[in-house]
């Protein structure tokens, strides 16, 4: 039987067991869990008279929670991923990882899985909040599934960038710098490029501008989240109509989009690791 | 066998390493000595693959590190100057990471990590976090890691350096019962004396040039004749006359006014006939021995002496 990759065991073990992590999730729990229920307060406030929650209710802290752990996840995966290959540099160990049997793959793969596992931790410790709302009423399994791979693949998709700064760097602070940089480049900066280009070339995007904007905003996961919203509500959750130049056609629906940019930019990031990770051919041998 | 063929290694204009060329034969244990700056690191490091030459190759058994890196590695065990430390890890399990990446079933793991620790005295410190074992603790783990694979040739960078005496004996030991077991080692250390007493050849090295790749024998012969160390208990005026009547050549030690160091022949007869003039001529001679480390009087005169003086350590 194949072993565990080596990289990946020793990454889990050194994450879990130190307190810092126990105390990042304990973090990001109460971040999460305290803005549910100031939700849930304010949604309880607001029902002037009504004794009980109605589905509504659930769907609104349902939403809460995912946003926030979504927010969490932004901050942990880009910052535990930017340390991976720059930490190993300024603990001097990296040159020996790169002297074994290790092949630069096994190594970049072995810190995605590491980050995007804590990460899954934590979205799996919010599972009983979230199992709160499913009770309430108005989140049924589908949504509940669809957003966790939503956030998953965001986690992946932050992991991976933050991995690729990892091997351009020498500390890293650098390389956290740059992966919350750019990622805050995706999520502040690609809305309003989406929401200005419409408007400065008017004669291009004049009838397909929702097309367009989703398109755009495919590795967008806050608008991911928004539109899909409006196909859980149009039942749906697995296509939906596309205009573009002019015809209507039917694609995959825009959580799949998403999953699928946010797959897709991984793997550009992860080969670009690679390649970094690639010892340089030789020039001598002359 | 190790072949350096011409091996150049330059970062933009600066050489660090300048047409180094030797053959290092299999079981030889090759110190590499120089100032900060001469290319120690540099010819190691090239040698593991962690960095690609210039022009020129290494070969290591036949395997080019240029054209087959993977194949050399397998041939080499790794000890760099510093000990990277990961946090929460057991000595044992900093074995079994290495280990894994290695590629090494699990049941070869299990028997070889033991020996391992045992075979570099650490069987009482396989559960100890690695963050807390003392420096020369943390050494040897390092030799442990470098061992695991059943390296053909070891490549040592500085691994005395920050040690206390007893670390460094011990180490020294091991490295003994390396060299005795066929291991080809090659070594960088500021520390001559530990050199003398491990090496079979030396690489003397300078600005990224090649001084000098011979034998320790041949080394030290050229300068075997150099010099006596006498130490007196009161001053000797007639000393430098005493000894140019047997054939010496003596100067007063820089350092201390009741020492002299004469340069001659340091064959016993001659030396016996020195000693017992001196004591004819009732120079009060408290001790009389030729120089201990001939090994330091041949890197003096082979490199830049300023320089040399300013990089050894006053141990």
């Amino acid at each position: 039987m194949r072993d565990i990759n080596a990289v990946l065991l020793r990454e889990l073990r050194g994450r879990l067991r130190t307190p810092r992590s126990y105390w990042l999730l304990c973090g990001a729990l109460l971040l999460v869990s305290s803005i549910s229920l100031l939700i849930y307060s304010a949604d309880y406030a607001s029902m002037s008279g009504q004794s009980t929650f109605n589905g509504s209710s659930g769907h609104t802290v349902f939403l809460a929670l995912v946003i926030t752990a979504l927010i969490a996840v932004n901050f942990i995966a880009p910052i535990m991923a930017a340390g991976s290959i720059a930490g190993e540099r300024e603990r001097q160990t990296f040159d020996l990882i790169l002297l074994t049997e290790l092949r630069p793959i096994d190594i970049i793969i072995g810190k995605i899985a590491a980050t995007c596992a804590y990460c899954m931790l934590f979205v799996t410790a919010l599972t009983p909040l979230m199992a709160i709302t499913f009770l309430i009423g108005g989140v049924d399994i589908g949504e509940l599934a669809i957003m966790y791979i939503i956030i998953m693949s965001t986690a992946l998709l932050y992991t991976s960038i933050g991995v690729y700064w990892s091997t351009r760097t020498q500390t890293a602070i650098t390389a956290t710098g740059y992966a919350l940089a750019t990622i805050l480049v995706l999520l502040l900066i690609l809305p309003v490029v989406v929401l200005v280009t419409p408007e400065l070339f008017p004669d291009l995007f004049s009838e397909n501008t929702n097309t367009w904007m989703q398109l755009m905003l495919a590795i967008h996961p806050y608008a991911t989240i928004i539109f899909t919203q409006e196909s859980i509500r149009n039942a749906t959750i697995w296509s939906m109509p596309y205009n573009l130049f002019g015809a209507t056609v039917v694609g995959p629906a825009m959580w799949l989009l998403s999953v699928a940019v946010s797959w897709v930019w991984s793997c550009l990031c992860m080969v670009l690791s690679i390649r970094r990770l690639t010892p340089p051919t030789s020039k001598g041998a002359s | 066998m190790i072949e350096f063929r011409s091996v150049r290694k330059s970062y933009g204009t600066t050489n660090a390493l300048v047409e180094l060329t030797c053959t290092i034969p299999s079981g030889a244990t090759v110190g590499l000595i120089g100032p900060n700056g001469s290319g120690k690191t540099t010819a190691l490091r090239l040698l593991t693959t962690l960095i690609p030459p210039t022009s020129g190759d290494i070969l290591v058994d036949g395997d080019s590190v240029c054209t087959t890196p993977a194949a050399v590695r397998r041939r080499i065990g790794y000890m760099p100057d510093t000990f990277g430390v990961y946090e929460a890890m057991t000595a044992t399990e900093y074995l079994d990471f290495y280990a894994r990446c290695g590629n090494m079933p699990a049941t070869l793991r299990a028997t070889t990590i033991p020996a391992i620790l045992a075979r570099v005295g650490l069987s009482d410190a396989r559960e100890t976090a690695v963050m807390s074992l003392s420096r020369g603790m943390a050494q040897r783990l390092s030799l442990g890691r470098a061992l695991l694979h059943d390296p053909a040739i070891l490549v040592l960078d500085e691994p005395a350096s920050g040690l206390d005496p007893r670390a460094r004996i011990e180490l020294r030991m091991l490295l003994h019962a390396l060299h005795n077991d066929g291991k080809t080692i090659l070594i960088s250390s500021h520390i001559l004396s530990d050199l003398a007493d491990l090496c079979t050849h030396l690489l003397i090295l300078e600005h990224g040039k090649t001084i000098r790749y011979d034998t320790l024998a041949n080394l030290t012969q050229v300068t075997q004749h150099q010099s006596i160390r006498v130490e007196l208990t009161t001053a000797a005026p007639n000393f430098v006359a005493v000894a140019a009547a047997c054939g010496y050549h003596a100067q007063p030690s820089s350092d201390d006014p009741l020492c002299y160091l004469v340069h001659g022949s340091t064959a016993p007869v001659d030396r016996a006939a020195l000693l017992q003039a001196l004591v004819a001529a009732e120079v009060a001679v408290f001790s009389f021995a030729v120089q201990e480390s001939a090994l330091e009087q041949a890197f003096l005169q082979m490199t830049s002496a300023d320089q040399v003086m300013k990089e050894l350590p006053h141990a």
